[in-house]
């Protein structure tokens, strides 16, 4: 029956044969056409769905069977809703289209002509049929989209698309012409790190798992995402779920795991639902279960749906819940890769790990090295929401700046008064200040990257408003296993509140920082151990938060 | 206490599931996802099928922030007030929302009809100020819409 890759090539075959159902009964100009409306969670908490209702009524007063796909989004979220029409060559992309413009919108849409007052524009560098090009909008010509790729341009609940936009070459590949420890071999020499907030090396974790003595070994998905103010595995997985799939597949058969779990947050529903159906149909065409595109490499995946609290993320409490139990973090050796699920040794990573997978198969550790600074290899997400001009999703190259993200891609701040802080990894993040903007931003830099949370603050907030959000945040969600941060977190949380109020003596910031000292070294898990950032930043680098004026 | 058909029900329901205790959370989620809520009976029928003691499935059950024990309003409003929505008008929002329902945030109004809630986060934070009615999340939402908002889906 051939190799995996010649397996492969068939299905992809197939998948060619399969363009879009209906498409050629639209008439000889508009054979291959569809038009992909960004129907991400942020697209349908602005009306995405009602958007595509009416675009579809539209093409039909025309009688045109082009067929709307509820695809997931660009990450522009500031152009919500947008619609984007593909199949005639050179895919063109329009913004901020409301449910009662989407219908008279269709004749220039379908023309790839301007539409007055809204953004528009195609996916290349050069400008075509009065379209300007990329370059015209520096939200994507400022990125570098490697996991993002097929984000908001190919078709989430069709597996057919995704083969025929490359997805499952690089699995092939690795089960062709490479054995496990090549593969450990590559993704090591690439310089992987994890995404999840740790930046632990991916094949080092794989190798650890290969090493270990039991059967079967687990690979465990990451997808609790519970960090406020990050939304990029969801993005990933609403807009390309095959993307996580086949990264998830190889570095399974890397690890030498049979058996795995896809662990989606609770409120994540559309996250679950396109994995779902992704999975089905992998599964369907012997993408996932026995023997592989026929080769020697078997996986079972279960999909598991999570049910709240942000410690329920951090790895260890995730196999606890896994295993039936509450989420309390485990104490530390032995480690998961050695003894996880049940005992056995499991690998757990990010979704956004596991994203980067099938490009460093693909292309090699030499390019993805390409990408990046020498010490941190790669490009990262970053969520931009906040007091900023243009919120949304955005793919960089590790070592780009805050000031990149949010002057250059981001458009600046919103409103008028200027940007007073960012704050950076969310609740176990810190505030930086306007002064270290410049700084390149990477894992183990002056401030930890988190999962990639940036949200920017003009100079009406409040720096302890947002310090008590966080820390009450933290406080509420601390799982209560050990001391330091059970009653150390409470205590900070009053005594921010204290200062927020005006009623803390100047003796308390020695307090303060004593105390975050102390729930920092003596806590459990990184919850704990990362609440008192946020408190310990705005104290050294805000005056104001010690009530002294600026 | 609950009636037969309802115990029929929930054990139908649990039927797909091992009876391992690997399953105990997707069992909650899925009785929760029939009643609404967990009531005490349908954890013990829990313990029962999972063979988990009633302890252990009572700490699981109030221990997970989505799960919850006591029968919800029958709408259910969640105002975010994270810090990407508060620097976008949040707290505006939920004093606006609060008004118009009469119900104070964190409470079911006596009537039974409305629960108003904080969350911290629902992770659509580009379209922020986010409020999630009944499931589905509104972005962009300007306070001075908020009223309309929950007339349009049918004032409680
Ligand atoms: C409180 C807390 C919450 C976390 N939440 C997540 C999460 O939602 N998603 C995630 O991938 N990692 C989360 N992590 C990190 C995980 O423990 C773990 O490091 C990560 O999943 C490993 O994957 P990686 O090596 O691919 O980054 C969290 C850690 C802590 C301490
Ligand atoms: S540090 Fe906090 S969240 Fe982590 S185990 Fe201890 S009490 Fe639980
Ligand atoms: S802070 Fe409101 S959706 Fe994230």
């Amino acid at each position: 029956m051939g190799t995996p890759q010649e397996r492969w090539r068939l299905l992809q075959g197939q998948a060619q044969a399969q363009e879009p159902p209906g498409t050629r009964l639209a008439g000889a100009r508009l054979a291959g056409a569809r038009l992909l409306v960004g129907a991400g969670s942020c697209g349908q908490a602005v009306g995405a769905l009602e958007v595509a209702a009416e675009l579809r009524v539209g093409l039909g007063k025309l009688g045109l069977r082009v067929p709307v796909v509820e695809a997931g989004c660009t990450g522009m979220c500031y152009g919500a809703v947008q619609v984007t029409l593909n199949g005639q060559g050179v895919p063109a992309t329009y913004s901020s289209i409301t449910p009662s413009e989407a219908a008279a919108a269709l004749a220039q849409i379908l023309k790839k002509a301007p539409l007055s007052s809204h953004e528009a524009f195609l996916w290349n560098p050069d400008s075509q049929t009065g379209l300007p090009g990329l370059p015209s909008i520096p939200f994507l010509w400022g990125q570098r989209r490697v996991v993002l790729e097929r984000c908001g341009l190919v078709d989430p609940g069709d597996i057919h698309d995704a083969l025929r936009h490359g997805a499952y070459g690089a699995l092939a590949r690795a089960l062709t012409e490479m054995d496990p420890p090549q593969v450990i071999a590559v993704v090591k020499e690439s310089g992987l790190l994890g995404r999840g907030g740790a930046y632990f090396p991916a094949a080092l974790k794989w190798e650890g798992c290969r090493a270990a003595r039991g059967e079967p070994k687990y690979l465990v998905v990451n997808a609790e995402e519970g960090e406020p103010g990050i939304f990029k595995d969801r993005h990933l997985m609403e807009g390309d779920p095959h993307k996580l799939l086949e990264g998830m597949l190889i570095a399974a058969y890397a690890a030498g795991s049979s058996r795995g779990f896809l662990f989606v947050n609770g409120e994540a529903k559309l996250s679950f639902e396109r994995l779902a159906r992704a999975l089905d149909q992998a599964r369907s065409l012997g993408l996932i279960g026995k023997r592989i595109l026929g080769s020697d490499f078997s996986f079972e995946v279960e999909l598991r749906q999570g049910a709240g609290g942000f410690v329920l993320g951090e790895e260890t409490a995730l196999l606890e819940c896994i295993e039936g139990r509450r989420a309390l973090p485990r104490v530390r050796p032995p480690f998961p890769v050695e003894s996880g699920l049940w005992g056995q040794p499991t690998v757990i990573n990010n979704v956004e790990t596991l994203a980067n997978v099938p490009a460093v198969i693909e292309r090699g550790a030499n390019w993805f090295q390409s990408l990046g600074t020498e010490k941190s290899r790669g490009t990262k997400l970053f969520g931009l929401s906040g007091n900023v001009a243009r919120p949304g999703i955005v793919e960089v190259e590790l070592g780009h700046t805050l000031r990149d993200l949010i002057f250059s891609l981001g458009g600046g701040v919103s409103g008028k008064a200027g940007l007073k802080a960012v704050l950076l990894g969310g609740p176990s993040g810190s505030l930086v200040p306007p002064q270290d903007l410049d700084l390149s931003l990477e894992p183990r830099g002056k401030f930890p990257l988190g999962s990639g949370g940036v949200v920017a603050l003009d100079g009406y907030r409040s720096i302890l408003d947002v310090v008590h959000t966080l820390i009450r945040f933290n406080t509420g969600e601390s799982c209560g296993k050990c001391t330091p941060c059970r009653e150390g977190t409470a205590r900070l949380s009053d005594m921010v509140a204290g200062l927020e109020k005006g009623r803390m003596p100047s003796t308390v910031f020695g307090e303060l920082e004593n105390l975050s000292e102390v729930v920092s070294l003596a806590s459990l898990c990184g919850l704990g151990q990362a609440a008192p950032y946020s408190v310990l930043s705005a104290l050294r680098y805000f005056p104001e938060t010690r009530g002294v004026s600026p | 206490m609950a009636s037969e058909p309802q115990k029929e029900q929930i054990r139908r329901a649990l039927a797909s599931f091992p009876r391992e205790q690997t399953y105990l959370l997707p069992a909650l989620q899925k009785v929760q996802e029939e009643l609404g809520y967990l009531p005490p009976w349908a954890l013990e029928t829990v313990s029962e099928y999972t063979r988990v003691p009633k302890s252990e499935v009572y700490g699981v059950a109030t221990h997970y922030p989505e799960l919850r024990l006591h029968c919800p309003g029958r709408r259910h409003i969640r105002v975010c007030t994270g810090v990407s929505c508060r620097v976008n008008g949040s707290l505006d929002v939920l004093r606006a929302l609060s008004e118009v329902l009469g119900v104070r945030s964190g409470e079911t109004r006596q009537d039974g009809e409305v629960t108003l809630e904080e969350v911290g986060c629902c992770f659509v934070c580009s379209v922020a100020p986010v409020v999630e009615v009944d499931g589905v999340f509104k972005g962009r939402v300007q306070s001075s819409a908020a009223a309309s908002m929950v007339n349009e889906r049918g004032r409680p």
